[in-house]
């Protein structure tokens, strides 16, 4: 009797004292389709009738960086040994312009030709965009064209911005953090510049600094990576979130002659 | 580096109204032992545990409020003090120690109050005997009421208890309603007031040379009223339970088994208050444990040992709401697994003349933050590795005698502790007596104290006057040192952050006359 008391009471002690951790495996479920978690866009034929394209994006089409992916077909078989290349156009009553564009590669595991395009500005009444995929494939140069919506964000993810020196414009398009959290998070912009209403090439050689602010408590985060130039206009950085809700992302930037190009703008990230 | 820290105004004095039998009052001089016997002492009623506690030699209280006064044992508070209810440890959940474990007792749960030396995270302790019937005592019932007009608040206390055949009994519950104070204008103050309920379960059966014996305290308080501070708690609670296997044997011989189990909750809140940012401020503190305690009488010494295992668990989270955009949400303590171990052993041997006591203490624990969400947080600051495994020890010796009305006493006590969780992992813990916020530190190391005191107690037709001295040598102090991090919390003057800073002394003197 006393022997089976101290047994039930050890043995209660025991349990309460190694109780277990809730340590469940999660289950992953491959995705069949690598594209499946994207964005359609727009399924259209080529002016060669053998071709056809399907543009995927990584969601809606948005003013700022987007990942675009375009898989061509031939005879409805993915072509995979294609030169293809996006030629976005916006079409406004007096002119039309191009936009920044990172022209694609193939991609064998979407088997899809993934690059990305920087709008500049949404569909709107000032005008509509078209997206222009060309297609060399064999001997045969076909296009494909489609209209596409481009929407306004709530958060701008876009900082345009003139250099008064130079009268250059820049657009400075964020890429990460794309879903922000709390703690550190990769921060990534692309720099581009307009040489020309159809030319916007990447911007290297610059240097940049961001400094993270939550406005409503007028507090920052410690220990943020300014942003190290990567090649092809690609800026990478770390940004820390020390709690949820409103931050600014305030960036500066300098150009490769150490004058400060921009300043006194952020980016709006607002998470929860 | 070297820091000095001195605390030499340390003076408390009280004067208590209320009578002591001749016996309680000797009981203290010998064994460090208050007795309130507060259960039948109606001018006690109204007071909290915190202020019947005051006026224990050594106890200051830090006053944020009207409630749940901040102990402080000789220079000692927070993580390095142990508080503990019958032996059972039991953690606040309130990041801002608004809620000591006294809070969530009655003064009427109260028996009697003592030192413990040693702990396994603080290096002192207090421990706060509850009252237990006595078996063969006669059924016993008493209601009892206060209403104090200055305050605005009233209470009443029950209780009932008693033994039949080999049971005994206590049923105790009470409440007290405070309303906002009165300015001598007739103007109410705001945010002063508090009402709190309590009720306390006690059963225990004899069997033989055993006795089982189940225990089990509920405290709720709401609407808790911090005129001082930006924001109120609107609720505090407890739930606490305990089962108790003991044995006597002939002859100084005892041995005891408990286990128990307790839940802490509390919510601060600024939903009364006008301010920019609304927050919610919910903690959560959970604990198990038990022990197994033992002591034999060999020749003149007594001799005990005890083995002691506990698990708390803590989260708080803080949530400010803005218009517009995603609320502002935070961990401010991640969520904590800390285990413990402790192994101790005391060794006391008393005379007419004089008391030897001394004593040894091995502890290990284990912490470690359990999600990744208050990882991420750490990592901001550049903490990867955030679990740590600590042995301390400690040991002391304490020599008493004791000449005509006199006592004297002369202690020694080495300790080391392991840092605690707000120490650890506090993540922009606000201070409003510094303005600071503070970081917790996930590689801070062990803090040892090294501590001395003499004190005198002397008896003086009726009078009780103590006096202390201690002085406190620390090493690998825990202190927070100012950074170039920002503020969190609105109005903050900075950030601080613990750090080991190496040594320290605390010196104080203490005072204490009971009637």
């Amino acid at each position: 009797m006393k022997n089976s008391i101290f047994a039930s009471l050890a043995a209660g002690l025991l349990m309460i004292l190694s109780s277990c951790d809730k340590n469940e495996d999660p289950i992953i479920n491959t995705p069949t389709d690598p594209l499946a978690e994207w964005t359609l866009i727009t399924t259209v034929s080529a002016d060669d009738p053998d071709y056809s394209v399907k543009v995927y994006a990584d969601g809606d089409l948005m003013v700022g960086y987007n990942r675009v992916q375009a898989k061509v077909y031939k005879n409805n078989q993915v072509v995979n040994d294609a030169d293809v290349y996006f030629e976005p156009i916006m079409t406004m009553p007096t002119m039309s312009h191009s936009c920044p564009v990172e022209q694609p590669m193939y991609n064998a595991t979407t088997k899809a030709y993934a690059g990305a395009i920087t709008f500049i500005m949404p569909t709107g009444a000032m005008g509509t965009w078209d997206l222009e995929v060309h297609i060399e494939h064999d001997t045969v140069h076909t296009h494909a064209a489609s209209e596409i919506v481009v929407l306004q964000p709530v958060e701008s993810k876009l900082i345009n911005f003139v250099d008064t020196t130079t009268s250059t414009a820049y657009f400075l398009a964020l890429i990460e953090p794309s879903a922000p959290r709390v703690g550190i998070n990769d921060f990534e912009v692309a720099l581009y510049k307009r040489e020309s209403m159809m030319d916007f090439p990447a911007v290297t050689g610059f240097s940049m600094a961001i400094e993270p602010e939550m406005p409503t408590m007028g507090h920052g985060s410690p220990n943020n990576v300014d942003p190290l130039d990567m090649g092809d206009g690609h800026y990478m950085g770390k940004v820390n979130f020390t709690m949820t809700g409103l931050w600014w992302v305030n960036i500066d930037v300098m150009d490769d002659q150490s004058n400060q190009i921009l300043d006194g703008k952020y980016f709006v990230i607002d998470f929860q | 580096m070297k820091h000095y820290l001195w605390i030499a105004a340390l003076f408390g004095a009280a004067i208590s109204a209320w009578s002591q039998s001749q016996d309680s009052l000797k009981n203290e001089v010998l064994n460090e032992v208050v007795v309130f016997d507060a259960a039948n002492n109606p001018v006690t009623q109204q007071s909290t545990v915190e202020e019947v506690l005051s006026v224990y030699k050594g106890v200051t209280l830090i006053n944020r409020g009207q409630y749940g006064k901040d102990l402080v044992y000789r220079g000692l508070s927070a993580d390095r003090l142990n508080v503990t209810l019958d032996g059972m440890r039991v953690f606040g959940a309130c990041t801002d120690r608004m809620d000591p474990i006294t809070s969530y007792v009655e003064t009427g749960n109260l028996a009697s109050i003592e030192s413990n030396h040693g702990g396994g995270g603080g290096t002192n302790g207090i421990n706060l005997q509850l009252v237990k019937p006595k078996s063969n005592q006669l059924f016993k019932a008493r209601a009892s009421t206060y209403a104090n007009l200055g305050v605005n608040g009233y209470g009443y206390s029950l209780n009932a208890s008693g033994s039949y055949q080999n049971h005994q009994f206590l049923v105790q519950f009470s409440q007290r309603k405070h309303d906002n104070y009165s300015m001598p204008n007739g103007e109410k103050l705001a945010f002063t007031g508090y009402s709190k309920t309590n009720g306390r379960l006690y059963y225990a059966i004899s069997l033989k040379d055993w006795k089982l014996s189940f225990d089990g305290v509920a405290d709720l308080a709401t609407d808790i009223g911090y005129a001082g501070l930006p924001m109120d708690v609107s609720k505090a609670e407890a739930a606490m339970a305990s089962v108790g296997l003991e044995r006597s044997f002939e002859k100084g011989t005892w041995l005891k088994f408990k286990g128990y189990a307790n839940s802490v909750f509390h919510v601060m809140d600024d939903s009364n208050r006008e301010v920019l940012v609304h927050m919610d401020m919910p903690g959560w503190s959970t604990t198990y444990g038990g022990f197994v305690e033992g002591g034999k009488q060999v020749n003149s010494w007594k001799i005990s040992v005890k083995a002691e295992g506990f698990r708390n668990y803590r989260r708080a989270e803080m949530t400010m709401y803005q218009d517009f955009y995603s609320p502002m949400f935070m961990l401010t303590w991640p969520d904590t697994k800390w285990t413990s171990g402790v192994l101790s052993t005391r060794f006391v041997r008393e005379s007419d003349r004089f008391t030897h006591s001394f004593g040894g203490l091995i502890s290990y624990q284990d912490m470690m933050i359990t999600d990744s969400f208050g990882a991420d947080q750490w990592a901001v600051f550049g903490f990867e590795d955030l679990g740590r495994s600590d042995v301390n020890f400690s040991g002391d010796y304490s020599f008493d005698f004791y000449r005509e009305k006199s006592r004297y006493n002369f202690s020694a006590q080495y300790s080391s502790r392991a840092p605690g969780v707000s120490e650890r992992y506090g993540f922009y813990l606000y201070n409003a007596n510094d303005g600071y916020d503070y970081l917790g530190n996930p590689d801070l190391k062990t803090e040892s104290i090294l501590q001395f005191s003499a004190q005198h107690s002397i008896n003086l037709s009726g009078w009780s006057i103590t006096s202390q001295v201690f002085a406190n040598l620390y090493n690998e102090y825990i202190f927070g040192q100012f950074t170039n991090y920002s503020g969190m919390t609105l109005g903050a003057k900075g950030v601080r952050q613990y750090q080991n800073i190496g040594t320290a002394q605390q010196v104080g003197v203490n005072s204490i006359v009971v009637k």
